[in-house]
């Protein structure tokens, strides 16, 4: 029961994951409702504060595409990537 | 003299010829990695980064694309001309513009400088690369050319440590005035002839050096190609020799954590998602890092060398027969990293018709995410064995869809250019100097890369295996099912589902369902074969899992291997990529005819492919 308990949180944080990277504002109404939920449960501080900061709309510079700018959000250019 | 107050956080922007070391300035000031290479262009759009200066003042330093004036002729040099004279949207003009000049060549830099001074905002002039302007024999007299310009002058080293202490020093200080305007008629060739005279001295005149001699061969008509295509064919056996001995490593310690974890946990749900999904998954990607760093480091030691922009103008020729120019050159030589970056620096083509023409052949360069699949089919379907004494087999195969992507790459511009060559038709390009690699420079870069590849891993790729698993278990078979329960799946009925349209190609539907994550980064097909014949093969112990160049050949004939192959040289399956093109266009008709052309292609090859493999 306890397996099938955790492997449905990381299938669920995964699918959220990529539904926030190609639909954000669905992605962020997700990461909010499992903010909530985890908050509901008593789950430990640092799992919500992660789901809380995840539904927050993002700012990123370059492309946002892939990884050229490193994650510096600086801004991409030829040959980082 | 009249003194402004500081405002609170200047705003400085480092701006300048192309290839002055604005970048590496910028790095050195803010503390930023950010792309550092021996040939201009390698910046297209701003950057920004903070600074504190040891007087505690916070600076917002912003790298500005490398200009030759601020009459712009390219998208890049309008984002300097425009964030320079105040009129770039949401970017308000910079306190203060910190001019970098290559002190090896100020003949040209200066130009540039004179240039903004008419701008008439606070300016200085960083002296940049004056050690090698020292070796060469070249003293510049720092004060009278401060005099002369009417701002102040520094002189810095961007790739020493120290090296822009005197840079420091200067933005303590209170911003200076603006230097006084030129007349408006001035000539400023004459103005720079004038102040190279009063202020440069050489110790001695100009010779034939070693640069001169090695441009002899590296730019000859003949030996040039030649050297280039020896360079690019070693580099791609380096990628099979050398990385060997650590790829089998890793495969080894990845068998091994997967026996491991298999052992640890029970049997369940929570062991088949860690051992089938993440570790045979994401393990076999991981497999290919050694092959990716040893292509990185051989393109890190071309940019660093100054050699790039020379492959630039040897394959101009080449170019100018499918409608481009040399100038394409450097933005597709990127897209062997990734075709994003790859699509961002055609902003230095003039010509938008040539840049368009560069955008949508972009996806055609083998970039570095397709590496895992090639690597991972030649290992697998093509024999270890050499040929003509010295040759590897899989190196010449993997130099062979490299260039099979390069040559359908000229024949489409070309019958994209129709009429042949635009309007920019001399290739003026500046060649640096060459520079011996900088180890710590490389070893930096590599690091850097080695980073990206792994946080990519580990989100990417092991959140779509993770998914790809969670597909491929759920739902179970009914009881009293016969056959694999991963054929009951729903990846294994979307895969079932797809088989018409993909059988022709040779393609199973575990392939098919393969190719479906591998739309969002291609080297996550590899992870996501790896993960469905794990948990279709119910026989598989936990260390085969992750061995799939092992498994492979038992399910698949020669023939499929190679029409995937032959789908992977052409297939589109980056969805950043076609993000980009559509921010670079501003058109999703431009997005729609390289993805129906590129798909197509794709289609036609493997058809193709395989079916001539089934002749043999």
């Amino acid at each position: 029961m306890i397996q099938s308990i955790m492997v449905a949180c990381v299938v669920l944080i995964c699918a959220l994951y990529w539904t926030g990277r190609m639909f954000p504002r669905i992605g962020m109404a997700g990461w909010r409702l499992l903010a909530a939920v985890l908050r509901g449960m008593g789950a430990p501080a640092g799992w919500t504060r992660i789901a809380t900061r995840r539904a927050l709309p993002r700012t990123k510079g370059g492309c946002g595409g892939c990884a050229g700018c490193a994650d510096t959000r600086t801004g991409c250019q030829p040959g980082q990537k | 003299m009249n003194v402004m107050t500081p405002p609170r956080t200047l705003r400085i922007a480092l701006v300048g010829n192309p290839n002055c070391g604005k970048t590496a300035l910028f790095n050195l000031l803010t503390g930023s990695r950010q792309k550092v290479a021996n040939y201009a262009g390698a910046t297209v759009e701003r950057k920004e980064g903070r600074l504190t200066t040891p007087h505690g003042h916070e600076l917002r330093v912003l790298d500005l694309p490398g200009a030759y004036s601020l009459v712009a002729t390219s998208p890049d040099e309008a984002v300097t001309r425009d964030i320079c004279a105040g009129t770039y949207r949401g970017e308000p003009v910079p306190d203060l513009l910190v001019c970098v000049a290559d002190a090896t060549n100020l003949r040209l830099h200066l130009r540039f400088v004179l240039e903004m001074r008419q701008l008439g905002r606070p300016m200085m002039l960083a002296v940049n690369m004056i050690d090698a302007a020292r070796r060469k024999g070249v003293e510049i007299d720092l004060p009278r050319l401060r005099a002369e310009l009417g701002m102040p002058v520094v002189a810095t080293v961007g790739i020493r440590r120290d090296g822009a202490a005197d840079l420091l020093a200067q933005l303590d200080a209170p911003l200076p005035p603006p230097p006084p305007p030129l007349p408006a008629d001035a000539d400023l060739h004459a103005i720079v002839r004038r102040i190279l005279g009063d202020c440069v001295t050489r110790a001695h005149p100009l010779s034939t050096g070693l640069e001169e001699r090695l441009d002899r061969w590296v730019l000859h008509p003949v030996w040039g190609p030649l050297i280039l295509t020896v360079l690019l064919f070693v580099m791609f056996q380096a990628v099979f020799a050398w990385a060997q001995p650590l790829m089998d490593g890793i495969d080894a310690g990845m068998g091994w954590l997967g026996e491991a974890v298999g052992r640890l946990l029970p049997d369940g749900v929570l062991r088949s998602l860690l051992v089938t999904g993440v570790i045979a998954g994401a393990g076999s990607v991981v497999t290919f890092l050694p092959q990716i760093l040893i292509l990185f480091l051989w393109i890190l030691v071309l940019e660093e060398s100054g050699y790039l922009p020379r492959a630039a103008f040897l394959l101009d020729p080449l170019m100018s027969v499918a409608g481009l120019s040399g100038r394409s050159f450097i933005p597709l030589l990127s897209s062997f990293a990734c075709a994003v970056p790859g699509i961002m620096a055609t902003r230095t083509i003039q010509n938008p018709r040539d840049r368009l023409v560069t955008i949508m052949i972009a996806p055609l360069m083998t970039c570095s995410a397709r590496l895992p699949v090639y690597t991972l089919l030649i290992g697998a379907f093509v024999p270890h064995r050499a040929v003509g004494g010295f040759l590897n087999l899989q190196g010449l195969v993997l130099f062979g869809l490299y260039a099979a992507g390069i040559l359908t790459a000229l024949i489409v511009a070309r019958v994209m250019r129709r009429g042949g060559r635009g309007q920019e038709a001399a290739l003026l390009m500046e060649l640096p100097a060459y520079r011996l690699p900088n180890p710590r420079d490389l070893l930096l870069g590599l690091t850097e890369r080695a980073r990206i590849f792994l946080v990519r891993v580990g989100t990417t790729i092991v959140s779509l295996t993770v998914l790809l698993w969670a597909l491929s278990s759920f739902p179970a078979p009914p009881p009293g099912a016969t056959g694999p329960a991963i054929d009951w799946s729903l990846a294994g009925r979307i895969g079932h589902l797809m088989l018409p349209i993909f059988a022709p190609l040779g393609f199973n539907w575990q392939i098919c369902v393969a190719l479906i994550p591998g739309l969002a980064a291609r080297e996550v097909a590899v992870g996501a074969l790896a993960t469905v014949y794990a948990i279709g093969d119910a026989g598989a112990d936990a260390d085969q899992a992750a061995m799939l160049g092992q498994l492979l050949p038992t399910h698949w004939s020669v023939a499929t291997a190679l029409s995937l192959l032959a789908w992977y040289v052409y297939a589109p399956q980056c969805v950043a990529t076609l993000a980009v093109i559509r921010r670079e266009t501003a058109s999703w008709r431009t997005v729609g005819i390289t993805a129906g052309y590129l798909f197509a292609l794709a289609y036609v090859a493997a058809f193709l492919t395989y079916h001539l493999a089934l002749l043999f």
